[in-house]
C-alpha cells in the first residue's frame, strides 16, 4: 500500500443510489464506489425471490473489441465457439493465462459483425491490450461510462411491461436489443447469470431510467439491492465471483486456478477425466460464515471453502468450496474448520449447486 | 387392517414435522388429515378468482434453525422474508420501526434477546425428558427435569418490560401491538411479557406464495422421508388394545396427536376410559379464541400515507392501536364476550412484497382483528356479525389508506368458529391455549404432562398445546416424535 | 493452401549454421525409410549467416562472426561428414591469452602446468591453485554437460547444482579461489560470450557451460576454421545438398502460415507459398513468433512477454577487422601457439561489469571488452604475404548510443586501436586497412538479433527441449536462439531435427 489514496469514481446512478443509502455504507468495486445496502441487505437478498430487485451494475468491467479481426481475436481469447455468436446474442466465456489458470469469467456479446463487448466482474484490460494491437483490433475500456441497471427476480419481466418495455420483456436469455424507450436510447440485455435483464443507457440518461424503473416496479414490490445483497444472491445461485471467492491468475503463465475447480469445465471446453478438485456447495449448520476454511471428512482434509456468506433464504451460512471429487457428492456430511487459534469446527453438508435457483419469470 | 409403526393425527406443521422425524428414523408412518390437503394452518387460499392469501395468519412463529435446515425447507420452496419495517398508527401518530441497522439500538437488542431465548427454547426442546416413573413404583418420585428458559418473561408484564427496555411510549406501544396482534391479553397483567417471545404478528417471515408454500414444503419433506399422508381421513376415536392405542381401521404402534390437548383427550376417547384426573385437568386448561381475519381483494394497491417517504413500510404490517390502555380495554371487552367498537387491527398488504398473490395492478389486503371472542354474548356468528368484522377492518384501513373502501372487490371474513371448523382448533384458539405463565414452557398443558407423553401409553402430544409451542413452530411435533423414538428404543412401547 | 503450393515435409527458414545443420539432419535421416523433402529458404544470396568471410581493405579477408568457434557440435561434424566436404581447422583448441600490461600476459591452455608460469608472474599462490581449480571446474562441467546435451530436463542430482550455479556470480566463485584480478578476469571472460558480466548471478553457470563444451576434448576447444568461417558454411552447404535439401537463396520469408492450430507452411515475399507440416526457424524467437506468425497462433501471455522485450535494449556486439602490415608488438613475447589463440582484455572483472552497465544505459563503456584473434597466424590465406589480420569482437556496446552508430563508427575503431596500443605500442601506424561492423551493420546484414540477448539466464537454465520447441505445434527453433547462448553450434539444430522427426512419427501413428 503506497501513500497515494485510491481514487474511486461514482457510477452514473450514484445520485439516486446515494440518496437511498441512508446508512452511508459503501463498497469499492473496480474503482467505483457502490452502496453496500439500502437498509437491510437480507431483505434485499430475499426480495429477488419474492418479486424483483434492481441493482446498479455499471461498475462491471466493459471491454469493447472493434475491428474486422475482432472475431478471430475473440476466438483466440475465448475459444472457437464464440465465432458462432450471432449479432444480438451472447455467451458466457472464460479466458485463461498461458499456463491454464483462469484469469476471468464474463459474458461476451456480439453487437455487430466486428463489434464485441466483454462484460466481466474484474477488468483485465492489460491482457487483451497487447493482443488487440497485434490483431489490429481497437480495444476500448468503457467501464462505468454507461449506466447499467440489472433487474432480476420473477417479476422483472412484469416490471418491464408496466414500464413500457413490453417488447424487451420477451427477449430470450442471452440476447440483447436496442430500444427507444419514450425518447431514450436504451439497450435491454439478458447477459447476467440471474435470469433477469439489464438496462443499459447513456450516463446522462441514467437518472431518468432509474426513476422510470423504480416507479414501474413500485407496485410490484421492486426493491433496490446493494452490493452485499447482490453478493449473497450470486452465491446462492452458485456463481463463484472472481476476487471475492477465488483469485484470478494474474501472472501470464500461471497454472492455477483450473476451470474444473471453479465449476467452469464446460465453459473451458475441456473435461478432466478426474479433476483434482471440483466446485461444490456447502450448507453449514451455523449462521456464521466460514470463508477460507479447511473441509474435513473425519480427520482428513478433503478441500477448502472459497467464499462464504449468510443466506437469508436458507437461514444458514453457505459456502462455495473446492472438494476432492470422491467427497463432493450431494449429501456428504463434512466439517469446516476455521484456521487460526480457537479453531472451531462447524458441521455441514455438501449440496448440488445452485443452492437456490432464482424462480423463472412469471408472466401475468 | 393396515399396520403402521406410528400414526399422526393432523397434518399441520407440527404433524408433518413429527412424520418427517419418525419416517427419517425408519418407522412406517401415516399422517391422517381431515382436510383435503395437508398443511393445516400453513395454507394459501384463493378466496376470490385471481386473489390468494393465507386465511389464518400472514406469518407464523419462528421455526428452530436446526429443524429448518434438517427439513431443507428453503430448497423445497419455503422462502421466508421477515418484514422489513412495521408501522404503528396510534392516537399519537404514525411510528415506523424498521428491521436492520436503521432501527433503534434498544429494539435491536431486545430482538436479539428474544432470538436468543427462542434458540435456548429450541435447545431445551431437543432435550428429552426422562420417562415418568412406573406406576408400580413405591415412591412416586418425579424425576429431575431440566428447567425451561424464560422465567423472567413469565414473571413480568409486557408494559413493564417494554417501559424498562425501550425508550419512548410509541416504541413500547409498537412492540406491544405487534406482540398482542391477534391475541386478547392485557399488557398490564403479569406474564404478558411471554407474548413478546411469540409475537402475534409472527416472526418467521412472510412466505413467497403465501403460507401454503411452507405447508407444501413440509409435506414434501415428510413424503421424501417416506411418510404416507392421507387426506380427507378424519379420526373419530383412538382405540386401545392391551394398554396400547390403535387407530380406527389403522393399526399403529403409537399415535402422535398434532391437535390441541382438549380435542385429543376429550373427543377421541370415552371419558370413562381415561385415567382419573385427566378430564378435569383438560377442562381446566384455558383455551379461547381471540382472533378474526378479513381478507380483501382490492382493485388497486392502497396508498399508505406514511409509505411515500419510507417505501419499505408497504411490505410490513400496519398496527392500528390507539394506546396501551386501548389494548387493556380490548381485553376487558373480550372477556365479556362482546365485540368492541375499536378493536386493535393489524393490516397487511402481502401482494406488495409478493406480487404473485394478486393479479397485475391489483392487491390483496389482510386484516387481523384482536380480541374477538368465540361466542358473542348476543348469539351466534351471523352474517351481520361477520359484516361487522369487515366494517371494523375497513374503518381501521381508512385511517391509514383513505379511499381503500372504494377499491374493495371482494372480502372474506374468517370468524373464530371458522378457525375451529377449518383447523380443528378447540374454541378456535389459534395458539392452542392461552399464553400465560401457568400454561407455557414447562407447564404446558399442565405440569404432569409437560413432556410429550400422556398418561395413556402410546399416545403422545405434539401439537400447539405442547411445549415449546406456541413460541416455536414445528418444534413440538419434533419433540413428540423424538420422545416416541426414545421410548421405542427403550422398549417401553413393546 | 492452394493445390498448386509445392508440398514439402519440412521447411527450414534461414540458411545460417543452425539452419543448414537442421536441414541436413532432417533430410539425411529418413522417416519410414523414405527421404524427407526439406527445403531451406534463405533471404540473402549466400548461405552461412554470420559465418561469413568479409573482404576488406586491399586484398584482405576477415571473419565476421565465428573467428573462434567453440560450440560446434561434434556429432554434426561426424554425421554430416563435414571433414570430407571441406571442413578443416587451422587451429584447434585455441589458447586463451589475457593481455596484461607490462607484458605479463596470461596464457591459458589445456596444459595446466604450462600455464602456471604465466600466472605466477601475477601471483604465485594463484599459480599453485590453478591446476586444482581447473580440474575441479572441468569435472563439474563434465558432470553438468549432459543437461544441455540431452533432451530431458535436469536430472534429480543436477537440480540443486543448477540452482546454486544460477545464483552464483563468476567473480564470487573465483574470488574464493584466486587473488589476482588478472587471472580472475581472464577466467571470467568467457561468461561474456553468453552475455553475462562476471559480477552477475548466473555467470558461474555460463562459465560451466563453456567449460563443459571445452571438456569434450580437443574437438571441444575453441577452433579456427581453415579458410575462415565461410569454409564452414560451404562445407555445411555441401552436406545439405548431398542430403537432398532443396536450397532456395534470395527467398525472403514473409509469413508462416497457420491453420487449424498448427503451422502449414510459409509464404515468401514474392507471394509464393510453400506447404509443409513442419517449419524450423533459425531466426530469433521474437521475429518468428511475433512478426512471421499470425496473431491467432500465439497465446496472449507468451506474446505479451515477447513483445515486452521489444523495448529492452540489451547490449550489442560489434566486429572490427584490422589489416596490419606487421604483427602487433605483444606478439614478441608470446609463443607461436599463443599467437594462434584468443586475446582478451580488459584486465579487471569490474571493468567488464562497468562496461555492461554503461551499455545498458546507452553509454559507451569506459574500457572496451574485446576478444581478438589473429587469424592470419594460423591461416596465412587471409591476406597478402606477411600482412596480418586482426579480428576483434567488441562486446557490451550500447545498442543505440547517442547520435546513432553511424557517427560512432570511426570512433569505435579508434578506441579499439587505442586499447590495443596499450599492449602493442605502434599498432596504430601499422594499420593499413580496416572494416567496422557496428551493431546496426550486423543487424542489417543478418537480421536484428537483439532480442536474443535478453533473458540470458533463462536460456541457460531452460531444458533443451523447451528451447527448441515453440508454443505453436509444428514450429521449432534451430538457430542461435535455441542455443543456451548465441553461438555457432548446431546442437540445437540437431535436436530440433530429431524432435521434429519424432513428433511427425508420433502424429502419423496417432
Amino acid at each position: 500500500m503506497t501513500g497515494t489514496p485510491t481514487v474511486t469514481r461514482p457510477t452514473p446512478f450514484h445520485v439516486r443510489t446515494a440518496e437511498r443509502n441512508r446508512d452511508n455504507v459503501w463498497r469499492a468495486r473496480n474503482g467505483f464506489t457502490l452502496p453496500a445496502h439500502y437498509g437491510d441487505a437480507r431483505a434485499e437478498a430475499l426480495a429477488v425471490r419474492f418479486s424483483a430487485i434492481a441493482a446498479d451494475v455499471s461498475h462491471r468491467a466493459w471491454l469493447r473489441f472493434t475491428g474486422a479481426r475482432a472475431g478471430p481475436l475473440c476466438a483466440r481469447a475465448f475459444g472457437q465457439a464464440v465465432a458462432a455468436i450471432e449479432p444480438g446474442a451472447s455467451r458466457t466465456v472464460l479466458w485463461r493465462a498461458d499456463g491454464g489458470g483462469v484469469r476471468g469469467t464474463g459474458t461476451l456479446a456480439r453487437l455487430a459483425t466486428g463489434d464485441f463487448v466483454l462484460l466481466s466482474y474484474v477488468c483485465d484490460h492489460a491482457w487483451f491490450e497487447d493482443a488487440a494491437a497485434r490483431f489490429g483490433v481497437r480495444l476500448f475500456e468503457e467501464t462505468g461510462e454507461a449506466g447499467l441497471l440489472a433487474l432480476a427476480g420473477p417479476f422483472a419481466a412484469a416490471i418491464l411491461e408496466v414500464g413500457g418495455l413490453a417488447e424487451a420483456a420477451t427477449l430470450e436469455p442471452g440476447r440483447h436489443r436496442a430500444f427507444v424507450w419514450r425518447g431514450l436510447d436504451v439497450t435491454v440485455s439478458r447477459w447476467g447469470v440471474l435470469g433477469g435483464y439489464e438496462i443499459g443507457c447513456a450516463a446522462d440518461d441514467a437518472v431518468i431510467v432509474f426513476d422510470r424503473v423504480m416507479s414501474a416496479g413500485a407496485g410490484l414490490g421492486l426493491a433496490l439491492a446493494g452490493e452485499d445483497a447482490f453478493a449473497t444472491i450470486l452465491m446462492e445461485t452458485g456463481v463463484a465471483v472472481p476476487c471475492a471467492d477465488w483469485a484470478p491468475a494474474r501472472d501470464p503463465f500461471a497454472t492455477g486456478p483450473a476451470p474444473e475447480t471453479l465449476g467452469l469445465a464446460e465453459l473451458a471446453g475441456a473435461a478432466h477425466a478426474t479433476p483434482p478438485l471440483v466446485l461444490a456447495g456447502i450448507v453449514l449448520d451455523s449462521e456464521e460464515p466460514a470463508p477460507r476454511a479447511a473441509i474435513l471428512k473425519g480427520s482428513e482434509i478433503v478441500g477448502a471453502t472459497l467464499g462464504s456468506l449468510y443466506s437469508p433464504a436458507l437461514k444458514r451460512a453457505i459456502a462455495l468450496a473446492q472438494i476432492a471429487p470422491a467427497h463432493a457428492g450431494a449429501g456428504t456430511a463434512i466439517a469446516a474448520r476455521h484456521a487460526g487459534d480457537g479453531a472451531m469446527t462447524i458441521e455441514g453438508t455438501v449440496v448440488d449447486l445452485p443452492f437456490l435457483p432464482i424462480p423463472d419469470q412469471i408472466r401475468p | 387392517m393396515e399396520r403402521y409403526d406410528a400414526a399422526i393425527i393432523g397434518a399441520g406443521p407440527e404433524g408433518l414435522t413429527a412424520a418427517t422425524t419418525l419416517a427419517g428414523a425408519g418407522l412406517r408412518v401415516v399422517v391422517l388429515e381431515r382436510a383435503s390437503r395437508p398443511g393445516g394452518r400453513a395454507v394459501t387460499r384463493e378466496f376470490h378468482p385471481g386473489f390468494r392469501a393465507s386465511p389464518f395468519a400472514d406469518e407464523l412463529a419462528d421455526i428452530p434453525r436446526r429443524l429448518f435446515w434438517r427439513l431443507d425447507l428453503a430448497r423445497r420452496g419455503a422462502l421466508m422474508a421477515p418484514a422489513p419495517a412495521s408501522t404503528l398508527i396510534s392516537e399519537i401518530g404514525a411510528h415506523i420501526l424498521t428491521a436492520g441497522a436503521q432501527s433503534c439500538a434498544h429494539t435491536a437488542r431486545l430482538a436479539r434477546e428474544m432470538d436468543g431465548l427462542r434458540t435456548e427454547l429450541a435447545a431445551r426442546a431437543e432435550m428429552l425428558d426422562p420417562s415418568p416413573a412406573r406406576r408400580l413404583s413405591f415412591r412416586r418420585r418425579e424425576p429431575e427435569r431440566p428447567g425451561w428458559p424464560g422465567d423472567a418473561m413469565a414473571r413480568a408484564s409486557l408494559a413493564e418490560l417494554l417501559a424498562a427496555r425501550v425508550p419512548g411510549e410509541d416504541m413500547a406501544l409498537h412492540l406491544a401491538a405487534g406482540a398482542l396482534s391477534g391475541r386478547a391479553a392485557s399488557p398490564f397483567l403479569v406474564g404478558s411479557a411471554l407474548h413478546l417471545l411469540a409475537p402475534g404478528e409472527g416472526c418467521s417471515g412472510a412466505v413467497a406464495g403465501g403460507l401454503g408454500a411452507l405447508g407444501d414444503a413440509l409435506a414434501a419433506a415428510a413424503r421424501a422421508a417416506g411418510a404416507t399422508i392421507r387426506c380427507s381421513a378424519e379420526v373419530s376415536d383412538i382405540r386401545r388394545r392391551r394398554g396400547r392405542t390403535s387407530g380406527e381401521e389403522i393399526a399403529a404402534g403409537a399415535v402422535i396427536s398434532a391437535l390441541d390437548v382438549k380435542r385429543t383427550l376429550l373427543t377421541f376417547f370415552a371419558w370413562s376410559d381415561l385415567p382419573a384426573g385427566i378430564v378435569k385437568a383438560a377442562g381446566r386448561y384455558r383455551m379461547s379464541a381471540s382472533r378474526a381475519r378479513v381478507l380483501f381483494a382490492l382493485d388497486a394497491a392502497p396508498e399508505f400515507s406514511f409509505a411515500a417517504a419510507r417505501p419499505a413500510t408497504r411490505r410490513g404490517p400496519v398496527h392500528v392501536v390507539a394506546s396501551m390502555a386501548a389494548l387493556a380495554r380490548a381485553h376487558d371487552v373480550w372477556r365479556s364476550n362482546a365485540l368492541g367498537d375499536a378493536l386493535p387491527v393489524t393490516l397487511r398488504v402481502p401482494s406488495f412484497a409478493d406480487p404473485r398473490l394478486a393479479p397485475a395492478g391489483k392487491a390483496v389486503m389482510t386484516a387481523t382483528l384482536s380480541g374477538v371472542p368465540l361466542q358473542l354474548f348476543d348469539g351466534a356468528w351471523t352474517k351481520e356479525k361477520r359484516a361487522r368484522l369487515v366494517a371494523l377492518a375497513l374503518a381501521a384501513a381508512e385511517t391509514v389508506a383513505p379511499g381503500v373502501s372504494a377499491r374493495v372487490l371482494a372480502c372474506q371474513p374468517i370468524a373464530p368458529p371458522d378457525f375451529e371448523d377449518a383447523l380443528g382448533l378447540t374454541h378456535g384458539d389459534f395458539d392452542g391455549g392461552e399464553i400465560g405463565p401457568d400454561q407455557t414452557m414447562g407447564f404446558r398443558p399442565w405440569p404432569e404432562m409437560a413432556d410429550a407423553r400422556t398418561p395413556i401409553a402410546g399416545l403422545y402430544l405434539g401439537g400447539p398445546s405442547s411445549a415449546p409451542a406456541p413460541f416455536l413452530l414445528c418444534a413440538a411435533g419434533h419433540r413428540a416424535a423424538r420422545t416416541l423414538l426414545a421410548d421405542r428404543a427403550a422398549g417401553r412401547l413393546a | 493452401m492452394t493445390e498448386a503450393a509445392p508440398r514439402y515435409d519440412a521447411i527450414v527458414i534461414g540458411g545460417g549454421v543452425g539452419g543448414l545443420v537442421a536441414a541436413a539432419h532432417l533430410a539425411a535421416g529418413g522417416f519410414a525409410r523414405s527421404r524427407l523433402r526439406v527445403v531451406l529458404v534463405e533471404a540473402r544470396n549466400m548461405l552461412g549467416g554470420t559465418a561469413e568471410n568479409l573482404p576488406f581493405g586491399d586484398g584482405f579477408r576477415g571473419p565476421v562472426g565465428g573467428h573462434a568457434i567453440y560450440a560446434l557440435d561434434p556429432a554434426s561434424i561426424g554425421k554430416l561428414r563435414l571433414a570430407r566436404r571441406g571442413l578443416a581447422f587451422a587451429e584447434r583448441d585455441m589458447a586463451l591469452v589475457a593481455l596484461r600490461q607490462g607484458g605479463r600476459h596470461i596464457v591459458l591452455t589445456r596444459d595446466v602446468y604450462a600455464c602456471r608460469a604465466t600466472i605466477a608472474a601475477h601471483d604465485t599462490g594463484d599459480a599453485d591453485r590453478f591446476p586444482r581449480f581447473r580440474r575441479e571446474a572441468f569435472a563439474l562441467a563434465r558432470h553438468m554437460r549432459s543437461f544441455w546435451d540431452g533432451t530431458a530436463g535436469a536430472a534429480a542430482d543436477e537440480r540443486p547444482v543448477l540452482d546454486r550455479l544460477a545464483r552464483l556470480s563468476a567473480a564470487a566463485w573465483l574470488d574464493g579461489w584466486f587473488a589476482s584480478d588478472a587471472l580472475k578476469a581472464a577466467l571470467a571472460f568467457d561468461a561474456t560470450s553468453c552475455g553475462f558480466s562476471p559480477l552477475e548471478p548466473g555467470s558461474a553457470l555460463a562459465l560451466i557451460w563453456r567449460w563443459g563444451l571445452e571438456a569434450c576434448g580437443l574437438q571441444g576447444g575453441s577452433a579456427q576454421v581453415a579458410g575462415g568461417p565461410g569454409a564452414l558454411a560451404a562445407a555445411l552447404a555441401k552436406a545439405a545438398q548431398a542430403s537432398g535439401v532443396a536450397i532456395r537463396t534470395g527467398a525472403h520469408v514473409e509469413a508462416i502460415l497457420y491453420e487449424g492450430g498448427r503451422v502449414v507452411g510459409v509464404r515468401l515475399s514474392t507471394g509464393e507459398m510453400l506447404a509443409a507440416g513442419v517449419v524450423l526457424s533459425s531466426l530469433d524467437t521474437r521475429r518468428t513468433l511475433l512478426h512471421l506468425l499470425p496473431p491467432e497462433a500465439l497465446p496472449f501471455g507468451a506474446a505479451a512477454a515477447l513483445g515486452a522485450r521489444e523495448g529492452a535494449r540489451a547490449p550489442a556486439s560489434a566486429s572490427v577487422l584490422l589489416a596490419l602490415n606487421r604483427p602487433p608488438a605483444f606478439a614478441a613475447g608470446l609463443s607461436a601457439r599463443a599467437l594462434r589463440g584468443r586475446f582478451v582484455f580488459p584486465e579487471r572483472p569490474d571493468a567488464i561489469a562497468e562496461a555492461k552497465g554503461a551499455a545498458l544505459t546507452g553509454l559507451m563503456p569506459a574500457e572496451l571488452v574485446v576478444e581478438a584473434t589473429l587469424p592470419s597466424e594460423a591461416d596465412p590465406a587471409h591476406g597478402p604475404i606477411s600482412q596480418h589480420v586482426l579480428s576483434a569482437l567488441i562486446r557490451f556496446l550500447p545498442a543505440q548510443p547517442a547520435g546513432g552508430w553511424a557517427s560512432h563508427r570511426t570512433a569505435l575503431k579508434d578506441r579499439l586501436i587505442a586499447a590495443l596500443e596499450v599492449f602493442a605500442p605502434g599498432l596504430a601506424q601499422s594499420v593499413v586497412g580496416f572494416e567496422v561492423l557496428t551493431p546496426d551493420d550486423l543487424a542489417a546484414r543478418y537480421g536484428d538479433m537483439s532480442s536474443q540477448a535478453a533473458d540470458a539466464l533463462g536460456r541457460l537454465l531452460a531444458a533443451p527441449e523447451t528451447r527448441v520447441r515453440s508454443v505453436v505445434p509444428g514450429l521449432y527453433f534451430c538457430g542461435g536462439a535455441a542455443e543456451p547462448a548465441t553461438a555457432l553450434s548446431g546442437r540445437a539444430a540437431r535436436l530440433a531435427a530429431a524432435l521434429a522427426r519424432a513428433d511427425a512419427k508420433a502424429e502419423a501413428r496417432a
